[in-house]
């Protein structure tokens, strides 16, 4: 028995050795810097504590309510533009596709376009959505419209496409690899048992994915709470997000604090804007259930 | 009844394939046009923007910086990656668990945030803004990911090759060294290219906390401010490139892992 209480020291000894170095590294560069961050936000520019920044925020002339709004809005967007491209491509790569080569490609292809980052994928938009671009020149040549759409480029739609475009594959992945563990024997018999393709998908194979959905759809959310090249690449001056705002007060009118509380509202109602979509997804799909639609976990598949 | 889900689900699977390569490849296309647009038409071939890009000076001092930072950041959140995918995998208990939870809260964190936080930091307690500051940054943004690039694999690791090289006689810090370590290169590797390539093309973490010089999306966010010039087609063109032979490097990693994977399954 002593015997095995050494055992049990000495392994989670060498736990804490492995988790030291991270935690440790996250508690200094990333919780206390966050919470320096909060403390800042509570002051003015001469370092006495005051609510004003908070205050700023209620003053509807400074628009800086409409932008945060506008900021989550897209947020919720982009979302769900990510759900209908992630959900059917990563039940095709996880459980439909039948050669592990089209499948690892696929996965590599999306990988590649993606680790390019950011600002290349960006920018490679304004040759598509230019006045001379991909698809004003395509529907030229096809004889569809007559003079170029100018409006394209610049605006909430290329920002939007953009911000999609950067960030779905966060969800094709989570969403694949939480389909590739279902046991596919799980499928079958919902098929056997009379369930079309569809019902198999929705009621069977989305619930057990179900967790690498709700981690996609935060990984989707989140950078684009954070985007700066997007709206400045795309968006034009009638599309400012909050984080343009937030890099204008650190860089341009040198206002420290007022970024400061700008970054912590946009966390604050950013994660109420995650528990408020949780919310309505899971009464919409109790609403669903009271017709027949139900998607709950099946007991036995747990 | 079969065949109908799966002319959907080819059609949508196609479908995003185009959309992730047509930006990617019309870029590539338009870097060798003669016309200095990015915009129809096609008037001619040539190479001049890419001869414009590498005879830049400031492209060069930019890619040292940025490699010199990605190769710091790549090597430091490896080590600590992998180290805490072993506590994310084998940590029991309540206080394991949740420590494995928290290691991966960066990722629910918008990089802004923790820029904007840790240059406001690094000024506080006096920490010059350099390499060493971006390297932070960046091993901050991209550890997690390399976390999960390593307990993707070490979730199916036979743990009785473990226990057998320690019957066998082998010390705890032998079996690390002779079998588990060589099992997990591949992931460990994944995560390695992976932490290279985040830190390599992040933009706001090095805006926030580098100065003195430029990383090369620093020096190109730059550069397309001012009506987009043709080389930035050029730089797309070639980051594309790379990043794809990168990535290819992995194939046959991904491809073992997926068909015994398969093999698994039909067994």
């Amino acid at each position: 028995m002593s015997a095995g209480l050494v055992k049990n020291a000495r392994g989670s000894g060498w736990i804490t050795a492995a988790a030291l170095p991270w935690l440790a590294s996250l508690l200094v560069f990333f919780a206390l810097p966050l919470a320096g961050l909060a403390a800042l936000s509570l002051t003015d520019q001469s370092g006495q504590v005051s609510l004003a920044n908070y205050a700023s925020l209620a003053d509807l002339a400074s628009g800086r309510l409409d932008v945060l709004l506008r900021t989550l809005r897209i947020g919720v967007i982009v979302i769900i533009a990510s759900l209908c491209i992630a959900l059917p491509v990563a039940y095709y790569l996880a459980k439909v596709v039948q050669s592990p080569r089209i499948e690892s490609l696929i996965l590599l292809l999306v990988s590649a376009t993606f680790l390019a980052g950011p600002l290349v994928r960006t920018v490679s938009w304004r040759g598509i959505l230019g006045v001379h671009g991909l698809i004003n020149e395509s529907l030229l040549q096809l004889g569809l419209i007559s003079e170029p759409i100018l409006s394209l480029l610049y605006g909430e739609l290329a920002m939007t496409l953009a911000l999609t475009y950067n960030v779905f594959p966060f969800l094709l992945f989570t969403t694949y690899l939480s389909m590739k563990v279902i046991d596919d024997r799980i499928i079958a018999a919902a098929r056997d048992l009379g369930a079309s393709p569809a019902a198999a998908f929705f009621r069977v194979v989305l619930p057990l994915a179900a967790p690498g959905v709700v981690t996609g759809a935060v990984l989707v959310f989140v950078p684009t709470l954070s985007a700066v090249l997007e709206p400045e690449i795309l968006g034009g001056t009638s599309s400012r997000l909050m984080a343009t705002a937030i890099r204008d007060q650190f860089f341009h009118a040198h206002n420290w604090p007022l970024g400061a509380t700008l970054t912590v509202v946009l966390i604050v109602s950013g994660t109420i804007t995650l528990m408020l979509v949780a919310l309505v997804t899971s009464l919409a799909l109790r609403a669903c259930s009271h017709y027949g639609l139900s998607t709950g976990v099946p007991s036995h598949a747990k | 009844m079969r065949s109908e889900r799966h002319v959907f689900l080819t059609v949508m699977t196609a479908a995003m394939l185009v959309f992730s390569l047509t930006p990617l490849v019309l870029v590539s296309v338009f870097s060798v046009n003669a016309s200095r647009f990015y915009a129809f038409p096609i008037t001619g071939l040539t190479l001049q923007w890419y001869s414009d890009l590498l005879s830049d000076d400031r492209i060069w001092s930019s890619l040292l910086s940025s490699v010199l930072i990605a190769v710091g950041v790549s090597a430091i959140s490896t080590c600590m990656g992998t180290a805490f995918a072993f506590v994310v995998v084998r940590g029991t208990g309540r206080f394991w668990r949740t420590a494995s939870v928290l290691g991966f809260i960066p990722l629910a964190v918008p990089v802004l945030v923790l820029a904007a936080a840790l240059q406001v930091a690094f000024v506080e307690i006096g920490l010059p803004l350099g390499y060493g500051t971006v390297i932070i940054g960046h091993t901050i943004f991209a550890t997690p990911f390399v976390v999960l690039m390593v307990v993707a694999q070490l979730f199916r690791y036979d743990w009785r090759l473990d226990a057998a090289a320690r019957d066998l006689g082998a010390s705890a810090v032998e079996t690390f060294r002779h079998v588990t370590l060589p099992i997990l290169m591949p992931s460990i590797r994944s995560g390695a290219i992976l932490g290279f390539l985040l830190s390599f093309n992040e933009w706001a973490i090095a805006f926030f906390t580098g100065r003195g010089f430029n990383t090369l999306p620093m020096l190109v966010y730059s550069m397309q401010r001012n009506g987009l010039p043709p080389s930035v087609l050029a730089y797309s063109s070639l980051i594309v490139i790379f990043v794809l032979a990168a990535v290819l490097l992995l194939l046959p990693f991904v491809l073992r892992m997926l068909v015994r994977g398969a093999a698994q399954e039909t067994t």
